[in-house]
């Protein structure tokens, strides 16, 4: 708590010069820094949505400071400090956003090294900076806000390039591998843990290393681009417990461990920019396929659970009015489980657990450079992919979510 | 046959409105590029871009004169800006000072040097080796060389 005090403090006293002077960096010396703050307010008409949004919450806020300098012509270095709150994640920890050393040998081939942002789809990278696009929340059949802190970033190496490809546009290419972090408390665990088993709780999770392989093709018609993500984790392992019901009636606690034997995912992205309009589609699938092993059984055994595919996909527009107006409108599914889409495996009246169609009008206002209001409001068909954990009560097949949100950045 | 003959005369009016239409197009393309001027510092070894290679240095995609010699290529807070963004990247301000953001708050890069005036952009292009920026036309002085456009 003091510590994110400290944190708040820090990113207030380098935002002072920016109300003071009409500047968009914060440089001292060679060293350059930048900064953002966002508070937000989440209001939903029935169910909870990540945080008890019931009844409202202002839970709902990002910051982050940036610092960074070049040691020589070709060698960047850089970090950014970040803390969050949304409902039960976060609340305001720091965490280390990015930290790394960017060497640009050739423009076709550079290396990275350190905390890496994790390149996939569109807009994962930018995931944590509210202010670089037109609405609040970002598509969850894509960039699932459970997933967010497993995707944010990579401990390890990544090389990346652009290269022109004369009348056929232009090419670019980022290739990632290393560590990423899972936290048994955190989106990834708390929402794989009801598909694995309902009644599972995950202590630990982790996983050897895992890569991802971007490849970017700005095509021939100006502002048409296309971009194509692969990932893989290796060896992802959750360790935790669950309860069992025996032959006797008697309810069983145990250990259980659960092997991913494949764990992957791909992300098919357009984006297609023409003076103020902004057209952007992405469809997505993530497979696993895990190996189940639970102590308490009677007679111990291994099987593997049916591999699960999961199936996600938007398509939005964006348009700029004036200098200070912006609105967007966007549709998206997300299906958990492709071979369940209907719902005919869920418990009768809990059908709309498996799916989530999403239909979303933004408003964003630039009051100036630096200071940005966003106004949301979307309808809500389902509740797939969602943690359920948050809602004890029945939920709602329909439902409304209102956000809002203030940015400063400089 | 009277029928055919005010065919005709469509056909006739709307291809004149058609040329009208693209010379039109032309002569505010041509107005556009004659504004604006590619400069750049004197020991560059590029005297000809095409729109290509200068919308790659104004995006951080091309870094290198050659093999080894550092770009910096700055950039004007004047009316100028919105028009070199439409001529030579596509882009408005709004989407270059976003795509620029996402490269600082991603850790992929500094942001651009801004000018707020064509005589200070002039005077740190000169003074910089390997810089390349624009200024309106009216502005230039022998302090920097231009780079013409292919």
């Amino acid at each position: 708590m003091r510590k994110s005090a400290i944190f708040f403090a820090s990113v207030f006293i380098f935002m002072i010069p920016a109300f003071l002077y009409p500047v968009y960096a914060f440089e001292t010396g060679d060293i350059e820094i930048h900064g953002f703050i966002s508070q937000g307010y989440l209001l939903t008409d029935e169910n909870n949505y990540l945080a008890e949004t019931e009844d409202g919450t202002f839970e709902f806020n990002e910051m982050g400071i940036n610092f960074s300098t070049d040691l020589t012509e070709q060698l960047h270095i850089g970090m950014q400090f970040f803390a969050r709150d949304l409902g039960t994640v976060g609340n305001d920890d720091i965490v280390l956003d990015w930290a790394f050393a960017d060497y640009r040998w050739r423009d076709w081939l550079g290396f990275r090294a350190g905390k890496i942002k994790i390149d996939y789809g569109l807009y994962n990278e930018t995931r944590e900076m509210d202010m670089l696009r037109t609405s609040v929340m970002l598509p969850q059949s894509v960039y699932s806000e459970l997933w967010r802190d497993s995707f944010s970033g990579i401990k390890g190496a990544a090389l990346y390039g652009y290269v022109p490809l004369s009348v056929m546009g232009r090419f670019s290419y980022d290739f990632q591998i290393g560590a990423m972090n899972f936290e048994e408390d955190e989106g990834f665990s708390l929402s794989f843990a009801p598909r694995l088993h309902e009644s599972m709780y995950i202590g630990n999770m982790d996983a050897d290393y895992a890569w991802f392989a971007d490849f970017q093709w700005h095509t021939p018609l100006p502002g048409l681009k296309t971009k194509f993500t692969y990932y893989e984790i290796e060896n992802l392992k959750a360790e935790g417990e669950l309860f069992l019901l025996s032959q006797e009636g008697e309810i069983l606690n145990s250990s259980a461990t659960y092997e991913f034997e494949e764990k992957d995912g791909y992300v098919l992205s357009l984006e297609y920019v023409w003076k103020n309009l902004v057209l952007s589609a992405e469809y997505a699938e993530d497979d696993y396929l895990a190996r189940m092993n639970i102590e308490e059984l009677i007679q111990p055994e291994e099987s593997n659970s049916p591999k699960v595919t999961s199936k996600g996909w938007y398509v939005s527009a964006s348009y700029r009015f004036t200098d200070w107006f912006e609105t967007g409108l966007s549709y998206s599914e997300y299906y958990p489980d492709e071979d369940d889409k209907d719902g005919d495996r869920k418990k009768p009246g809990e059908e709309f657990t498996s799916w989530l169609k999403v239909t979303t009008l933004s408003t964003r206002f630039d009051i100036n450079e630096y200071w940005i209001l966003k106004l949301e409001t979307s309808y809500n068909d389902g509740f797939g992919g969602i943690n359920v954990a948050d809602n004890p009560d029945e939920l709602e097949p329909y439902w409304f979510l209102f956000a809002a949100k203030m940015t400063f950045s400089f | 046959m009277k029928k055919r003959i005010k065919i005709r005369q469509m056909t006739r009016r709307i291809v004149t409105l058609l040329f009208l239409v693209l010379v039109c197009l032309i002569c505010i393309s041509v107005s556009y590029a004659a504004d604006v001027l590619i400069i750049a510092n004197k020991d560059v070894p590029a005297d000809v871009l095409s729109k290509n290679e200068i919308r790659s240095i104004f995006l951080g995609e091309k870094t290198m004169w050659g093999k080894n010699r550092k770009i910096t290529f700055v950039i004007l807070k004047t009316a100028e800006h919105e028009m070199f963004l439409r001529e030579y990247l596509g882009n408005t301000a709004a989407q270059y000072l976003n795509y620029w953001k996402k490269m600082v708050f991603t850790g992929k890069s500094k942001s651009p040097k801004a000018f707020r005036t064509a005589e200070k952009l002039i005077n740190y292009v000169s003074e910089k080796t390997g810089t390349i920026g624009y200024i309106p036309s009216g502005a230039y002085n022998d302090k920097v060389k231009t780079i013409s456009v292919k």
